[in-house]
């Protein structure tokens, strides 16, 4: 590590306990690596298609029609902001998750625009992950993934996919949008997994 | 199994650079500045092993305090790859905590790590088959232009013919960065856009006014860009997208860059 001549702590360290090389933020930024997509909830659908061909799928209303959860937790972006105590409502994947069929342990995940992540799928169960449609008590803008997006808040976030439609099985682990780019492969923001190779 | 297995080498030269000497962080020494306009300046730094990066692509910097405290920050990277040195052009952020070091503080010989380059998505460089005969579009809010700035450079380097245009939204004169070599480029053909929001300097022709669908139009033949790269900050980002959706461009030939802030938004 170099030490910057004349360089000093300005920021105040925070109270809470943040992932290394993150800091604060009290608004919501927004990243994307395109245009933000406008998709109606008429038009939303969401699949889960498992390796036998089987494929689930979900209107809107069948959605709803699902048990939600009230979701408070932190999130954390790779570009090193940090929001703590955001509250979203969403479906767990397990809702989704409990007929489908499958022996493969890795999923990717689709969005409209053609974004995609990957993950393992144990990282999508036992509660750690939604698709949330609400945020702080609305529903959740179209500039944040709305109708509806993944929210996986154990990892980076951009692996909580915005405006997700699909998720696909996948006997074998293969890297997604960003992942593709040079992104950590799996990303957790305590161990700093930015980068492929960190 | 809690993590997936590693991206392969293969997936990894995507993104430019092979593994392994992007995570690395190095040193990086204080070789050159240039202001850039009231409240900008670029930074060249000399990187020893620095692997080569393309236009549109950015880094990390990591400054370290005496008492090992330590910040980082993205920079895109200002200039086409030249050898071990790398330059990034630094807009002060006032309030901030590493642009005002980078802006002010900073002196020739100093020294700092930096990592990367990082990014292989939004990169342009000229040939790109995808983008044909072009146009290419480039449309920047406050120092949101300086990756297109290199893309325009490494345009320029290779002689390319593509039409490309630059559409630049700042608040005012003082805001302008590369205010001559904007100029010369306008020489050599590139269509560049000025898009004063507040304040107008003498003799421009367009009132003061945010980026609207007149500042994106290709005149003429009225066609569409191939490709349009957006950078700046993200409210600047979210506009430009929602224009270029309205003039009807399709999400395929859009790329973005937000930068920050990092705080509120
Ligand atoms: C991929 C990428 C490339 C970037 N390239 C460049 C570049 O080429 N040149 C450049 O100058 N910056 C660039 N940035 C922004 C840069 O990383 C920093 O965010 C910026 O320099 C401010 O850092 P700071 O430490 O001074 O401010 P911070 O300490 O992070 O923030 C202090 C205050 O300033 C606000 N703030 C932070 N960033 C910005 C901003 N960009 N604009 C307005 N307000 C802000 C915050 O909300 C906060 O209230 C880039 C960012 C990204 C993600």
């Amino acid at each position: 590590m170099t030490i910057s001549r004349g360089f000093s702590r300005r920021a105040e360290t925070p109270a809470v306990d943040l992932p290394p090389g993150q800091h604060l933020t009290t608004g919501f930024p927004v990243l994307t690596a395109g245009a933000t997509q406008s998709v109606s909830t008429e038009k939303w659908r969401f699949t889960v298609t498992a390796e036998t061909g089987q494929a689930l799928q979900w209107t809107w209303p069948q959605m709803m029609d699902l048990p939600a959860e009230t979701i408070d937790v932190d999130i954390h972006c790779v570009t090193q902001w940090s929001k703590l105590d955001t509250s979203w409502r969403g479906v767990s994947l397990d809702t989704f998750f409990t007929d489908v069929e499958t022996g493969f342990d890795y999923v990717m995940v689709h969005s409209y625009g053609g974004y995609s992540t990957n993950l393992p799928l144990v990282d999508l169960l036992d509660g750690k992950a939604w698709i949330a449609y609400e945020y702080d008590g609305a529903p959740l803008s179209a500039e944040h993934g709305g109708p509806a997006r993944l929210l996986v808040p154990h990892l980076y976030f951009w692996k909580s996919a915005k405006w997700v439609t699909g998720i696909t099985m996948q006997q074998f682990d293969e890297p997604g949008f960003w992942e593709g780019f040079g992104y950590h492969n799996y990303g957790d923001p305590w161990r700093e997994e930015r980068y492929a190779g960190d | 199994m809690k993590s997936g297995t590693p991206v392969t080498e293969d997936n990894d030269q995507r993104g430019g650079p092979t593994r392994g000497s992007t995570r690395l962080w190095r040193k990086g020494t204080l070789i050159g500045l240039h202001s850039q306009s009231q409240h900008s300046r670029t930074l060249d730094l000399k990187v020893p092993g620095w692997p080569g990066h393309r236009p549109g692509q950015h880094i990390d910097v990591r400054l370290t305090a005496p008492d090992g405290y330590s910040a980082q920050r993205s920079y895109s990277l200002a200039a086409p790859v030249d050898g071990n040195s790398v330059s990034i052009t630094v807009d002060l952020v006032p309030s901030g905590e590493v642009s005002p070091y980078l802006y002010a503080v900073m002196e020739i010989c100093d020294e700092l790590d930096i990592r990367g380059p990082i990014g292989g998505w939004f990169v342009w460089e000229p040939g790109e088959p995808e983008i044909g005969d072009g146009p290419v579009m480039l449309i920047a809010g406050g120092s949101g232009v300086v990756p297109l700035v290199t893309m325009l450079r490494a345009w320029r380097q290779t002689g390319d013919q593509t039409p490309v245009i630059l559409a630049y939204s700042l608040r005012g004169p003082d805001d302008l960065m590369y205010g001559r070599e904007l100029n010369e480029l306008r020489a050599v053909g590139v269509d560049i856009r000025l898009i004063y929001t507040r304040t107008v300097p003498d003799a421009h022709r367009r009132v003061a006014g945010r980026l609207g669908l007149d500042d994106i139009a290709i005149p003429a033949t009225g066609q569409r860009a191939e490709r349009v790269y957006v950078c700046g900050p993200a409210g600047f980002v979210d506009h430009a997208t929602a224009l270029l959706c309205a003039a009807g461009y399709p999400d395929a030939a859009i790329r973005t860059e937000r930068f920050g802030p990092s705080g509120a938004d």
